[in-house]
Protein backbone atom coordinates (compact mmCIF):
# COMPACT_ATOMS: atom_id res chain seq x y z
CA UNK A 1 0.00 0.00 0.00
CA UNK A 2 3.08 2.50 0.41
CA UNK A 3 2.70 3.40 -3.04
CA UNK A 4 -0.60 3.87 -3.03
CA UNK A 5 -0.43 6.44 -0.09
CA UNK A 6 2.57 7.72 -1.97
CA UNK A 7 0.84 8.43 -5.30
CA UNK A 8 -2.02 10.03 -3.21
CA UNK A 9 0.28 12.81 -2.60
CA UNK A 10 0.79 13.47 -6.21
CA UNK A 11 -2.19 14.54 -7.06
CA UNK A 12 -2.87 17.59 -8.62
CA UNK A 13 0.75 17.14 -9.86
CA UNK A 14 1.78 17.17 -13.43
CA UNK A 15 3.35 13.49 -14.41
CA UNK A 16 4.38 11.62 -17.49
CA UNK A 17 2.69 8.09 -17.95
CA UNK A 18 4.21 5.18 -20.57
CA UNK A 19 2.33 2.83 -21.26
CA UNK A 20 3.85 -0.86 -21.99
CA UNK A 21 2.98 -0.17 -25.70
CA UNK A 22 5.38 2.93 -26.01
CA UNK A 23 2.70 5.71 -25.88
CA UNK A 24 3.59 8.60 -23.61
CA UNK A 25 0.53 10.91 -22.22
CA UNK A 26 1.53 14.56 -19.94
CA UNK A 27 -1.42 14.74 -17.65
CA UNK A 28 -2.49 16.17 -14.36
CA UNK A 29 -3.07 13.22 -11.98
CA UNK A 30 -6.55 13.24 -10.63
CA UNK A 31 -7.27 9.96 -8.54
CA UNK A 32 -5.06 6.63 -7.86
CA UNK A 33 -6.82 3.36 -6.44
CA UNK A 34 -4.92 0.24 -4.99
CA UNK A 35 -4.57 -1.31 -8.02
CA UNK A 36 -2.53 2.23 -9.41
CA UNK A 37 -5.01 2.65 -11.71
CA UNK A 38 -4.47 6.26 -12.61
CA UNK A 39 -6.78 9.25 -13.94
CA UNK A 40 -5.41 12.05 -15.61
CA UNK A 41 -7.04 15.69 -16.51
CA UNK A 42 -5.76 17.85 -19.31
CA UNK A 43 -3.93 15.20 -21.16
CA UNK A 44 -1.18 15.94 -23.78
CA UNK A 45 -0.06 12.99 -26.19
CA UNK A 46 1.19 13.51 -29.53
CA UNK A 47 -1.45 13.94 -31.52
CA UNK A 48 0.48 13.42 -35.09
CA UNK A 49 1.60 10.24 -34.26
CA UNK A 50 -1.58 8.49 -32.33
CA UNK A 51 -4.75 10.45 -33.39
CA UNK A 52 -6.14 7.47 -31.24
CA UNK A 53 -7.01 10.22 -28.53
CA UNK A 54 -7.89 13.64 -30.10
CA UNK A 55 -10.74 15.34 -28.53
CA UNK A 56 -10.00 13.45 -25.14
CA UNK A 57 -9.20 15.94 -22.59
CA UNK A 58 -9.50 13.49 -18.92
CA UNK A 59 -8.26 9.79 -19.14
CA UNK A 60 -8.53 6.94 -17.07
CA UNK A 61 -5.59 4.44 -17.17
CA UNK A 62 -5.32 0.73 -16.23
CA UNK A 63 -2.16 0.08 -14.02
CA UNK A 64 -1.27 -2.80 -15.11
CA UNK A 65 -0.90 -1.24 -18.94
CA UNK A 66 1.73 1.36 -17.20
CA UNK A 67 5.05 0.83 -17.73
CA UNK A 68 6.67 4.07 -15.83
CA UNK A 69 5.70 7.17 -14.83
CA UNK A 70 7.98 10.27 -14.80
CA UNK A 71 7.69 12.27 -11.97
CA UNK A 72 8.91 16.30 -11.83
CA UNK A 73 12.23 15.37 -9.00
CA UNK A 74 10.59 18.50 -6.98
CA UNK A 75 7.40 16.41 -6.32
CA UNK A 76 9.21 13.77 -4.58
CA UNK A 77 11.59 13.46 -0.98
CA UNK A 78 13.73 10.09 -2.31
CA UNK A 79 15.17 10.15 1.34
CA UNK A 80 11.36 10.12 3.25
CA UNK A 81 10.10 7.55 0.51
CA UNK A 82 13.42 5.52 1.34
CA UNK A 83 13.10 5.31 4.71
CA UNK A 84 8.77 4.52 4.16
CA UNK A 85 10.03 1.44 2.23
CA UNK A 86 11.94 0.41 4.68
CA UNK A 87 10.08 0.35 7.33
CA UNK A 88 7.36 -1.17 5.14
CA UNK A 89 9.60 -4.18 4.10
CA UNK A 90 9.90 -4.70 7.97
CA UNK A 91 6.91 -4.61 8.63
CA UNK A 92 5.54 -7.10 5.94
CA UNK A 93 8.67 -8.81 5.37
CA UNK A 94 10.34 -9.19 8.95
CA UNK A 95 13.88 -8.19 9.26
CA UNK A 96 15.47 -9.92 6.57
CA UNK A 97 15.20 -7.19 3.55
CA UNK A 98 16.18 -4.97 5.83
CA UNK A 99 19.90 -5.81 5.39
CA UNK A 100 20.48 -6.68 8.84
CA UNK B 1 -10.68 5.64 -5.95
CA UNK B 2 -10.10 6.02 -9.62
CA UNK B 3 -13.71 5.05 -10.41
CA UNK B 4 -14.84 5.16 -13.61
CA UNK B 5 -18.45 6.21 -12.50
CA UNK B 6 -18.14 9.37 -14.22
CA UNK B 7 -17.80 8.70 -17.47
CA UNK B 8 -21.05 6.63 -17.92
CA UNK B 9 -23.08 7.26 -20.65
CA UNK B 10 -20.65 9.59 -21.47
CA UNK B 11 -19.21 9.23 -25.49
CA UNK B 12 -15.54 7.25 -24.55
CA UNK B 13 -12.49 5.94 -26.42
CA UNK B 14 -10.79 2.79 -25.53
CA UNK B 15 -7.42 1.62 -26.30
CA UNK B 16 -7.01 -1.87 -26.24
CA UNK B 17 -3.69 -4.16 -25.38
CA UNK B 18 -3.18 -5.20 -29.12
CA UNK B 19 -3.62 -1.66 -30.14
CA UNK B 20 -7.29 -1.64 -31.02
CA UNK B 21 -9.20 2.40 -30.53
CA UNK B 22 -12.94 1.46 -29.54
CA UNK B 23 -15.57 4.20 -29.81
CA UNK B 24 -18.78 3.98 -27.65
CA UNK B 25 -21.16 5.12 -25.15
CA UNK B 26 -20.02 3.65 -21.70
CA UNK B 27 -23.03 1.92 -20.33
CA UNK B 28 -21.31 -0.55 -17.22
CA UNK B 29 -17.86 -1.13 -15.92
CA UNK B 30 -16.84 -3.20 -12.88
CA UNK B 31 -13.73 -3.33 -10.78
CA UNK B 32 -11.56 -5.24 -13.29
CA UNK B 33 -12.24 -3.06 -15.30
CA UNK B 34 -14.51 -5.16 -17.65
CA UNK B 35 -16.25 -2.26 -19.70
CA UNK B 36 -20.14 -2.15 -21.82
CA UNK B 37 -20.37 -0.10 -24.71
CA UNK B 38 -23.38 0.29 -26.76
CA UNK B 39 -23.50 1.96 -30.18
CA UNK B 40 -19.40 0.69 -30.48
CA UNK B 41 -17.46 1.34 -33.62
CA UNK B 42 -14.18 0.15 -33.99
CA UNK B 43 -12.02 2.64 -35.62
CA UNK B 44 -8.81 2.15 -37.62
CA UNK B 45 -5.95 4.52 -38.83
CA UNK B 46 -3.89 3.57 -41.61
CA UNK B 47 -0.25 5.34 -42.59
CA UNK B 48 -1.62 5.94 -46.23
CA UNK B 49 -5.44 6.25 -46.73
CA UNK B 50 -8.22 7.64 -44.27
CA UNK B 51 -9.25 5.45 -41.56
CA UNK B 52 -12.02 3.80 -41.41
CA UNK B 53 -14.75 2.64 -39.03
CA UNK B 54 -16.69 -0.42 -38.69
CA UNK B 55 -19.93 -0.47 -36.42
CA UNK B 56 -20.27 -3.22 -33.86
CA UNK B 57 -23.33 -2.54 -31.65
CA UNK B 58 -23.22 -3.18 -28.03
CA UNK B 59 -19.89 -4.53 -27.23
CA UNK B 60 -17.89 -5.77 -23.88
CA UNK B 61 -14.54 -5.23 -23.40
CA UNK B 62 -12.55 -8.19 -20.32
CA UNK B 63 -10.70 -5.77 -17.97
CA UNK B 64 -7.22 -7.11 -18.64
CA UNK B 65 -7.63 -5.66 -22.63
CA UNK B 66 -8.19 -2.23 -21.42
CA UNK B 67 -5.42 -0.05 -21.59
CA UNK B 68 -6.63 3.68 -21.16
CA UNK B 69 -10.37 4.87 -21.46
CA UNK B 70 -11.39 8.77 -21.77
CA UNK B 71 -14.62 10.99 -22.58
CA UNK B 72 -14.39 12.51 -25.76
CA UNK B 73 -15.54 16.06 -26.43
CA UNK B 74 -18.60 15.62 -29.45
CA UNK B 75 -17.78 18.83 -31.27
CA UNK B 76 -14.03 18.67 -31.34
CA UNK B 77 -14.20 15.34 -32.55
CA UNK B 78 -17.00 16.03 -35.19
CA UNK B 79 -14.68 19.53 -36.44
CA UNK B 80 -11.73 16.90 -36.77
CA UNK B 81 -11.10 16.19 -40.50
CA UNK B 82 -9.82 12.60 -41.13
CA UNK B 83 -8.98 12.52 -44.73
CA UNK B 84 -5.44 13.85 -43.60
CA UNK B 85 -5.30 11.76 -40.26
CA UNK B 86 -2.89 9.32 -41.05
CA UNK B 87 -1.29 7.01 -38.60
CA UNK B 88 0.21 3.28 -38.34
CA UNK B 89 -0.96 0.88 -35.81
CA UNK B 90 -0.40 1.32 -32.19
CA UNK B 91 1.95 -1.45 -30.64
CA UNK B 92 0.28 -4.28 -28.58
CA UNK B 93 0.88 -3.50 -24.45
CA UNK B 94 2.38 -7.21 -24.87
CA UNK B 95 6.31 -8.32 -26.22
CA UNK B 96 6.52 -4.77 -27.05
CA UNK B 97 9.73 -4.42 -26.18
Amino acid sequence: MLFFSFFKTLVDKEIRVEFKNGVEITGTLKSIDQYLNLKLDNIKTDVDKYPHLIAVRSLFIRGSMIRYIHLNPVDVDTSLLQDAARREAIATGGDKFAGR
Amino acid sequence: MSSLKAFLNQNVKVITSDGRLFLGTLEGFDQTTNVVLSNALERAFYPDEPKRDLELGAFIIRGDNVVCLGPYDEDEENNIDYSTVFADKLKSTKNAL
